[in-house]
């Protein structure tokens, strides 16, 4: 008897983009796992939000569908190519901004030990309407909210065991998860991830609204707020580390990027951005390339 | 006593005498002892004793065994020739004197004309094995809790004779040995118990022992007393409901508890009367009482329960057919399937006590069995109306998972998988399996298919996922479109999948309430939806709700 394919887990962006540890328990065909700070157990993931950009990489011949989807918390970053063919159909017909619902395998890229790109594979990807969004942000605040007190539950045992949590009534996936974050991260900031809970759930709310605004076009207005000497700054780095055609090294931008004065999220941050807005390409995994 | 018969005794204590100084005659032999009989009221077997010894010989020397019935058994009989059938026989260990263990031999012979315990104090290459009959020689007999029991010592020789060699047993003979008990007096030691009692369940239970099939009975008697469990080796045609009048049982003790076995040397007599009998306690076979829901952690339960649904089936099986109902009983914490096999006169939203139901696995789920081994009544307490009941039960998934499915479950998800084969589809007009992609059935290859919808899809809730199908009428639901409807579309558009298309655009990443059972296989969770409907939320005011429990 088996519990079945993968429960898809509704993740809020915010905690997702922290999900840097992999787990496997080694079966044969055990699948993979993404364990976030706060103890979600990441095989499949159910999102949804507004997908902000879309754009093709790759040839003519094998287009590969990138997309943005934003949840008011954070980005969802997906890309269907042409072993996704339900979900690239949908992304190469699709206007942004759009709602829309993702159901896929989160993936986790590691050039190196302290880069982590998180993204998701998508299986399924549909344009919902803004009720069916906001039924998903209830969701994921509901999940997140039985994690954040089976944690706490958690940290008040001795050892913390999914044993003892799953007796306590909570779902194994859950019991599982958490026991797997606590070792993998320790003791979670749970201030950080209550304060996500209550920004997803005011967004909800009209009277709360005006300062939590998850619609299309006003959250694009906040992320285009990009600080336009730092991002010169940062081409000329790229410029300056790239060798011959192979552009730079990711992780030697992170190192000198750190020397010059900025921070691991700025500089991340700011990588993203210029792969999304088509700045920067890459030509190889763990290295861009000025397009 | 007959003369004739004391002749071998006579000749018997004559012969033990043989070599002593004095000679005693037969005649003198033969009025001593029939004094000690008669004049002080000896049995036959001290009597032999005292005249041996009277005259210098030893009792050791008597050879000539005294035939005895069980009935005349006395305290301090001793050079017994007892011939009787083994009613119970088990081997254990007792403490020794010095605190080493020897192993015995216990339990119960009988002879028809009633059973006494027995003890083997020797074991090596005794064999008593139930049902045999044997001849003991040199038995002698002690008192044991105010019975005479039967011992088998070093110098007891055992024979084993033919079954028929000993005369079938009629009960209404049964000597005064009997003792009549109310059933809560009871206490397992009796060997030789009458009592009057109405069967309250009966089972049947055949089992292989020994390379032979072997059939018996058990159930629950009750008095006004007490109910204690039974169990019969012979058929003695018990019904639920029989006042029985009982002579000639034993009893033992079970799991420390008092119980009722009637063997071939019992007698059992149906009576013509009914009998008042204390409220049953089904315990004793196990039962539990229990909350619908939590009837599959036991074997046997005891619950109430309103009908919800209930249907006449017949079963034709290798011996016959048989008729019985099925359906579903719920109370608040849930529903579960029953099947009964006995008089079932009852109908939806009858509320019912059932007592002593069996509890079986039915894919996966338990399931109710109501037999002659259970008691059902009319219930009058508090339960939920039929219409309360009648709903689903609401459950999240991992919950379903870990219960291992739901009758009747009612589950909101997403779904997030529409499966190819969902939409219009062929299937074979025999066998009714969808038709391979090529046209032709995988059992009765080219057929003319018969059109049909399905939806074929994956529900999932965030705490686990469902594989949902849903019939044609379910699929013309979600679509709001006729299966012809779909069928012009489809030739419209030149295209069967277009339909699949049609499911996708509706049920795709929307949420819904399924009902229907939900059952667990090798595959996960399954459910053959008996009903969808898109899901209502209020996300202003859940989502108030849940903030408010945050911020507390």
């Amino acid at each position: 008897m088996k519990a079945g394919r993968e429960v898809a887990m509704r993740v809020f962006a915010g905690e997702y983009r922290h999900a840097t540890r992999e787990y496997n328990d080694g079966g044969e065909r055990s699948p993979s796992f993404l364990i976030s700070p706060m103890g979600a157990k990441i095989n499949r993931l159910f999102v949804a939000g507004t997908l902000t950009e879309v754009s093709t990489v790759g040839s003519d011949d094998d287009p590969v569908w990138r997309a943005k989807i934003v949840d008011g918390t954070g980005a969802f970053f997906i890309s269907a190519g042409r072993y996704q063919p339900a979900a690239a159909s949908v992304l190469s017909q699709i206007e942004p901004p759009q709602f829309v619902a993702v159901v896929g395998k989160g993936r986790l890229y590691s050039p190196d030990d302290s880069s982590h790109y998180l993204s998701i594979r998508p299986e399924a990807v549909k344009v919902i309407d803004q009720h069916e969004r906001d039924i998903w942000v209830l969701q994921a605040a509901r999940g997140l909210k039985v994690r954040i007190e089976a944690f706490q539950e958690a940290v008040r045992m001795e050892t913390p065991d999914s044993k003892e949590l799953i007796s306590l009534g909570y779902p194994e996936h859950i019991a599982e998860g958490v026991t797997l974050a606590y070792q993998y991260y320790g003791e979670p900031d749970f201030e950080t991830y209550q304060a996500l809970l209550i920004r997803g759930l005011k967004a909800l709310l009209p009277e709360y609204k005006q300062d939590y605004e998850l619609e299309p076009g006003t959250f694009e207005e906040e992320e285009d707020e990009v600080d336009e000497e730092f991002q010169r700054t940062f081409l000329e780095m790229v410029e300056e580390l790239s060798t011959g055609s192979r552009g730079a090294e990711i992780s030697s931008i992170y190192e000198v990027g750190k020397k010059r004065g900025f921070s691991r999220e700025d500089l991340e941050n700011m990588l993203h951005y210029l792969l999304e807005n088509g700045s920067l390409y890459e030509p190889q995994l763990g290295r861009v390339k000025i397009t | 006593m007959k003369k004739e018969e004391l002749t071998p005794h006579v000749k018997d204590i004559t012969r033990a005498l043989e070599n002593k100084e004095n000679e005693v005659s037969e005649e003198e032999i033969e009025q001593e002892l029939i004094e000690a009989i008669e004049k002080f009221e000896m049995t036959l077997s001290q009597a032999k004793r005292t005249i041996v010894k009277k005259h210098g010989g030893r009792a050791s020397d008597l050879r000539t065994w005294i035939k005895l019935p069980l009935s005349e058994l006395k305290d301090g009989d001793t050079g017994l020739e007892l011939l009787c059938r083994v009613v119970y026989s088990s081997r254990k260990q007792i403490a020794g004197k010095s605190g080493d263990t020897k192993e015995i031999i216990s339990g119960i012979l009988g002879d028809g004309t009633t059973t006494r315990p027995f003890t083997a104090w020797k074991t090596t290459g005794v064999e008593l094995n139930v049902g045999e009959v044997v001849r003991l020689k040199n038995a002698y007999v002690t008192d044991w809790r105010g019975e005479p029991q039967i011992n088998i010592g070093d110098f007891t020789e055992i024979e084993k004779a033919d079954s028929s060699e000993l005369p079938s047993y009629s009960g209404s003979n049964s000597s005064g040995a009997m003792v009549e008990k109310k059933i809560s007096e009871v206490d397992g030691s009796e060997s030789n118990l009458g009592f009057t009692g109405k069967v309250l369940t009966v089972n049947r239970r055949t089992i292989v022992k020994d390379g032979a099939e072997k059939t018996f009975y058990y159930g629950l008697i009750a008095d006004e007393t007490a109910t204690i469990p039974f169990s019969a080796w012979k058929d003695f045609s018990l019904s639920k409901g029989d006042v029985i009048r009982v002579e000639g049982a034993y009893a033992t003790l079970w799991k420390d508890k008092p119980q009722i076995n009637m063997s071939e040397r019992s007698s059992v007599r149906v009576l013509d009367e009914d009998m008042q009998t204390v409220a049953p306690d089904f315990s004793l076979a196990g039962a539990v009482d229990s909350t619908i829901r939590d009837a599959g952690k036991a074997s046997r339960v005891n619950v109430k329960g309103r009908i919800i649904a209930i249907e006449e089936r017949e079963i034709t099986g290798s011996s016959g057919t048989t008729r019985m109902k099925k359906g579903l009983i719920a109370d608040e914490t849930g529903k579960i399937g029953f099947t009964a096999w006995c008089d079932f006169p009852y109908k939806r939203g009858d509320a019912l006590s059932i007592s002593g139901a069996r509890v079986k696995p039915w894919r996966n789920r338990p399931q109710l069995n109501i037999d002659d081994s259970s008691q059902v009544s009319a219930f009058t307490g508090e339960l939920p109306s039929i219409e309360e009941l009648d709903r689903p039960t609401k459950m999240d998934i991992d919950t379903i998972l870990r219960q291992s499915g739901v009758i009747d479950g009612s589950v909101d998800g997403v779904v997030v998988d529409v499966k190819n084969g969902s939409g219009l589809i062929l299937r074979c007009p025999e066998c009714g399996r969808v038709l391979q992609s090529d046209g032709t059935c995988s059992t009765h290859g080219e057929v003319d298919g018969v059109q049909d919808m399905r939806i074929k899809c994956v529900l999932d809730d965030g705490t686990g996922t469902v594989n949902v199908v849903m019939d044609r009428q379910l699929t013309e639901k979600i679509l709001g479109m006729s299966m012809d409807e779909a069928q012009k579309l489809a030739i419209e558009k030149r295209n069967f999948s277009v339909i699949q298309k049609e499911v996708e655009k509706k049920l795709l990443m929307k949420n819904v309430t399924i009902r229907g059972d939900v059952l667990l296989d090798d595959y996960g969770l399954s459910c053959y939806a008996t009903d969808v409907s898109f899901l209502e939320v209020d996300v202003e005011q859940e989502a108030r709700k849940l903030l408010e429990e945050v911020e507390a």
